[in-house]
């Protein structure tokens, strides 16, 4: 093999690499993102048994009373079930994060190397770092909402709740065939539409409130909150809105000092992370020691088809000596580029390159067909 | 399943370390959003 193809070879094995422990970290957050639907879908249900239960109760229906009681056990053994699997996953997980920060270690015996990982690290922490600041005063703009309006906690339980049933009716429509069971799928997309329009509704107060006590609450910060896992209440099978707010905020809080750890073994002396202008401080701060530093970018699709793009034209042009019988020596970098480019086809990096060229050209085909299409319209 | 989502032994070898670095603060985002699932539930 020579040497233009063992450099696409290594290209090629870095590519394939990268693409596996991509693939592996989708699944992980796959089945995270599942057993946290399902976790969702049982705690709602059991927030629903029990008011069926409270209704039992109150009516003096002891049959209807244990059946509600049954189906809230049944739910309690699916979520302990659904947790034993997400433990599972979270063992995979550390063992995961050790190999990667092992791996991460014997790289950085490098000097060099450890100045360029360091500075990769402390980006990603600052940045990080102050996307939680945000959103933990974004929660607190929430919680201080629920302290000074009463009504604000069932708005937000209005929006979980819809917020699931959406998931729900998501899942049940996932399970229906289209062909045979249309009635069922119009109806449920008809539920959706009256859930998200409960949702919205909800959302809208909570919004007005907020910007009349001058909060500058946003509605993504909302979505994501109620997007979230919620705590249930154990006695009263309801949702325990502070204690998830207050849960969120902590877990947010607990990787802001795990962070500013980082930071502080990397930079030598005590940091502690603030919103705002501190912030920006280490910023510029963590920028001006990574002046000087390899260039460190984010491993994206691209850079390996950039890595390829330069490989080609590395091989396209070759230096020829001035020593050589140049026509002689032209033949032979001819004929080796001519079999380097078959070669090169078996690398699943110039297929993936190939395949995403061919589609950027068949865009730019159909665009000004289109354009002129709708042209014509007009 | 599992077995899938596994990290074998030497397979990050070939990784550079701002892959590595990458991927180490993506598996970090998911492990949190995992403790705060449990401790919910």
């Amino acid at each position: 093999m020579n040497k233009n193809m063992e450099e696409l070879e290594a290209i090629d094995k870095e590519y394939k690499t990268y693409l596996l422990e991509k693939q592996k970290l989708e699944k992980c957050r796959k089945a995270v993102t599942q057993y946290d639907r399902k976790i969702q879908i049982a705690n709602n249900n059991i927030t629903i048994y029990q008011m069926e239960k409270n209704n039992a109760i109150l009516k003096g229906d002891k049959a209807a009373e244990k059946a509600a009681q049954n189906k809230i056990d049944g739910e309690k053994k699916n979520i302990e079930i659904l947790k034993n699997s997400l433990l599972k996953i979270q063992s995979i997980i550390v063992n995961n994060q050790n190999k990667i920060d092992s791996q991460i270690q014997k790289v950085s015996n490098n000097p060099e190397v450890k100045k360029a990982v360091d500075a990769a690290i402390s980006k990603k922490v600052v940045r990080k770092n102050q996307r939680l600041l945000q959103e933990n005063a974004q929660l607190n703009m929430i919680k201080k909402l629920i302290e000074t309006h009463s009504g604000v906690k069932k708005q937000i339980v209005g929006m979980k709740n819809a917020e699931v049933n959406i998931k729900k009716l998501n899942d049940d429509k996932s399970k229906l065939d289209p062909a045979k069971d249309a009635a069922q799928i119009a109806q449920i997309d008809k539920d959706i539409k009256d859930a998200q329009i409960k949702y919205d509704k909800n959302k809208k107060i909570i919004m007005d409130i907020a910007n009349k006590d001058n909060l500058q609450l946003e509605e993504k910060y909302l979505d994501e909150f109620i997007e979230g896992n919620f705590k249930i209440n154990k006695g009263t099978g309801e949702y325990n809105i502070e204690a998830s707010l207050n849960n969120k905020i902590k877990g947010n809080q607990k990787s802001i000092d795990n962070n500013d750890k980082i930071l502080s073994n990397i930079n030598g002396r005590d940091i502690k992370t603030k919103l705002q202008d501190d912030n920006q401080t280490m910023e510029v701060e963590v920028n001006e020691r990574s002046q000087n530093l390899p260039a460190v970018a984010k491993p994206k699709w691209w850079q390996f088809a950039k890595r390829f793009k330069n490989w080609r034209e590395n091989r396209k042009n070759p230096k020829i000596p001035d020593v050589y019988n140049k026509t002689g020596y032209e033949k032979d970098i001819t004929a080796n580029v001519n079999n380097d480019f078959k070669n090169s086809l078996k690398y699943d990096i110039v297929k993936d390159y190939t395949k995403q060229r061919e589609e950027e050209l068949y865009k730019n085909i159909k665009k000004p067909a289109k354009e002129q299409d709708d042209g014509e319209r007009k | 399943m599992e077995e899938e989502l596994v990290i074998k032994e030497n397979e990050l070898e070939a990784l550079k370390p701002e892959e590595l670095v990458e991927l180490k603060f993506e598996y970090q985002e998911l492990a949190e959003k995992i403790e705060n699932i449990l401790q919910n539930s």
